[in-house]
């Protein structure tokens, strides 16, 4: 077990003073390898890993969605979204804010990575909450948080990585993950009603919309739902497989960004290069988490702390707690892909040697992670929606996620006490 | 002359990106339309979809290294002055160097076993090799790139050429 601490000292310690986390990762997993099997082996591991990860048919379901997030951006159908949501919702308290939320979730249908969402989001929902009258802490609290949903709600990039990193079945997390992802949307609308109750000058309301026009305004999104029905319709009757779904996702979106005539062979280019780097920025971080991994498994760290939790006599839900503390911890100081890839597996191993279910773990730890995304001082989303809005202050963007933090912290202590919020849906599409 | 390097190289790697993208898309597509349609699946179609994504992964790999764009976890960089910020950052980027290199020379090493064993794929017997070497020419170039961009941001030059942040 000291073996492996001093190892994710080393890795901290690089990573903190900057040094890319996979390269980080490659270098301290490798030469612990060597430490303790010596260095042929530990080569041989290495270039095995590489070779075998990255040559590799089901793991293109990664660069596949995240194509689709990317053609459906280009299709800037975020806006007709946004004003659709907006017609039915407005004009309730706090109606804009819940249009946020709403379409938040619509968009994370299709897209799978919540920084992507907010700063999507941001643009075309800030600007008309500040016009009403909205606060920019209501107004960019709303879509920083609401971009979470887009990790939940199927596709995920990150539950795709905590797939492919624990041999986790894709599909299954993507099963499991929607009832929480919905639920958290509620949270979310409920927060918000709480909040416009306690002081109803944070939500203010628009004009109603006659029906009419708002059936004109959802005839802009007939594509998306054709879309969502059949990747997540054809993914969850089994009829395609992820990867297949994935593909199909990805040419459906491009279709509708071609339909509506938002994308040139400029922008073809410029989503298939951004699709690129960011696989290649993944599937690094991956080579590194894996043969850190070996490292780590070599040391028997695993078992050192399954040991310790039964000296300890702590029960599941105990152990589940001391995680979820760990990662709100982590969370706040460290960037998510990276605090997934590094803890994910260990606690994995640990938890399940308890019988915790892994598909169950996966979606308990994205939600973590994504709750990471909000907390001072390094939350991405916040970020994001500060890099889109510079004249909002960080401080009240932050201050603005409060109430769905706290929804999120309900969402991790209901899927603790009621795992079958996530388990049942795999026996409905088994 | 070193403008048009630069605009060469940077087409170079996104048709790298482009070509193989596309054809994992059309060729998943193809693959499940053949198979519901004609009952007929494209043969051997992962094996393609698999060397494709291996390209993919490797030629994106240039173009995030050079613009820094790794996901890094620092957060000390606020108590730094410039300078130290610039001999922290050639330190990282040494770090980086070493790490790719071991990469490089690794993939060289596995592609030469590839050559000695005739590793082919199952259905189409396409040899493993060629794709080895390609991924060891892509780190190769990451690591040249690495290079440029640490010696230019080590002396401190203003960025003259931005096209190669």
């Amino acid at each position: 077990m000291i073996t492996a601490l001093i190892g994710f000292a080393f890795v901290l310690g690089l990573a903190f003073i900057g040094v890319p986390l996979a390269f980080a990762l490659i270098l301290v997993g490798a030469g612990g390898f060597a430490y303790l099997r010596g260095l042929d082996p530990a080569l041989s591991m290495l270039s095995q890993q590489v070779v075998d990860v990255s040559a590799n048919y089901g793991l293109s379901v990664l660069p596949m969605f995240i194509l689709m997030g990317l053609f459906v951006f280009r299709a800037k159908l975020s806006e007709d979204l946004y004003q659709c949501a907006h017609s039915w919702l407005g004009h309730r308290k706090g109606g804009l804010a819940h249009a946020t939320v709403a379409s938040c979730a619509v968009f994370g249908a299709v897209s799978g990575s919540s920084v992507a969402t907010c700063a999507t989001m941001s643009k075309v929902a800030i600007p008309p909450m500040l016009r009403l009258g909205y606060s920019p802490t209501v107004s960019s609290g709303a879509v920083a948080s609401a971009g979470v949903l887009a990790a939940l709600i199927p596709p995920s990039v990150p539950l795709i990585v905590y797939g492919l990193l624990t041999e986790t079945d894709i599909r299954k997390l993507f099963i499991a993950t929607i009832v929480p992802g919905l639920l958290l949307a509620l949270l979310f609308i409920l927060s918000l009603v709480v909040t416009v109750a306690i002081k109803p000058s944070l939500g203010p309301t628009a004009e109603r919309v006659p029906v009419r026009e708002r059936l004109r305004l959802m005839n802009g999104l007939w594509g998306l739902l054709v879309l969502f029905v059949i990747v997540l319709g054809g993914m969850y009757s089994g009829i395609f497989t992820v990867t297949e779904c994935a593909a199909i996702g990805a040419i459906g979106a491009l279709a509708i960004a071609l339909a509506r005539r938002r994308l040139s062979l400029d922008g073809f280019v410029e989503c298939m290069v951004d699709t690129a780097r960011t696989t290649a920025m993944i599937f690094v971080i991956l080579f590194g988490a894996l043969t850190f991994a070996n490292f780590v498994s070599l040391t028997g760290m695993t078992f050192d702390l399954v040991m310790l939790i039964e000296n300890m006599n702590l029960s599941v839900t105990g152990v589940l707690i001391a995680i979820a503390v760990i990662y709100l911890i982590l969370g706040a100081i460290m960037e998510s892909m990276g605090l997934l890839v590094l803890t994910a597996p260990i606690f994995l191993a640990v938890v399940a040697n308890m019988g915790v279910d892994p598909v169950w773990f996966g979606i308990f730890v994205v939600i973590l992670i994504e709750l990471g995304m909000l907390s001072p001082p390094v939350g991405m989303n916040v970020f994001t929606v500060k890099a889109v809005c510079p004249e909002i202050p960080i401080r009240a963007i932050f201050v603005g996620t409060i109430p769905y933090v706290v929804a999120t912290i309900v969402l991790v202590g209901l899927v603790i006490a009621f795992p079958h919020i996530i388990t049942t849906p795999l026996q409905w599409f088994s | 002359m070193r403008q048009s390097f630069n605009q060469w190289l940077t087409r170079l790697l996104y048709c790298a990106c482009v070509l193989p993208l596309s054809l994992i898309l059309v060729l998943t597509f193809v693959d499940v339309f053949m198979r519901y349609v004609f009952a007929s699946p494209v043969s051997g179609s992962s094996e393609i979809i698999q060397m494709a994504m291996a390209i993919t992964i490797f030629a994106g790999l240039p173009l995030i290294t050079r613009e820094r764009g790794h996901i890094t976890v620092s957060l000390i960089d606020g108590f730094f002055g410039s300078a130290a910020l610039r001999a922290k950052q050639t330190v990282c980027d040494l770090v980086s160097l070493f790490a790719l290199a071991l990469l490089a020379w690794r993939l060289w090493e596995q592609a030469g076993r590839y050559v000695k064993t005739r590793t082919e794929t199952l259905v189409l017997a396409l040899p493993m090799a060629p794709l080895t070497y390609v991924m060891f020419a892509f780190t190769v170039l990451t690591v040249a790139l690495l290079v440029a961009v640490t010696c230019r941001d080590a002396v401190g030059r203003p960025d003259l050429d931005g096209s190669v942040a």
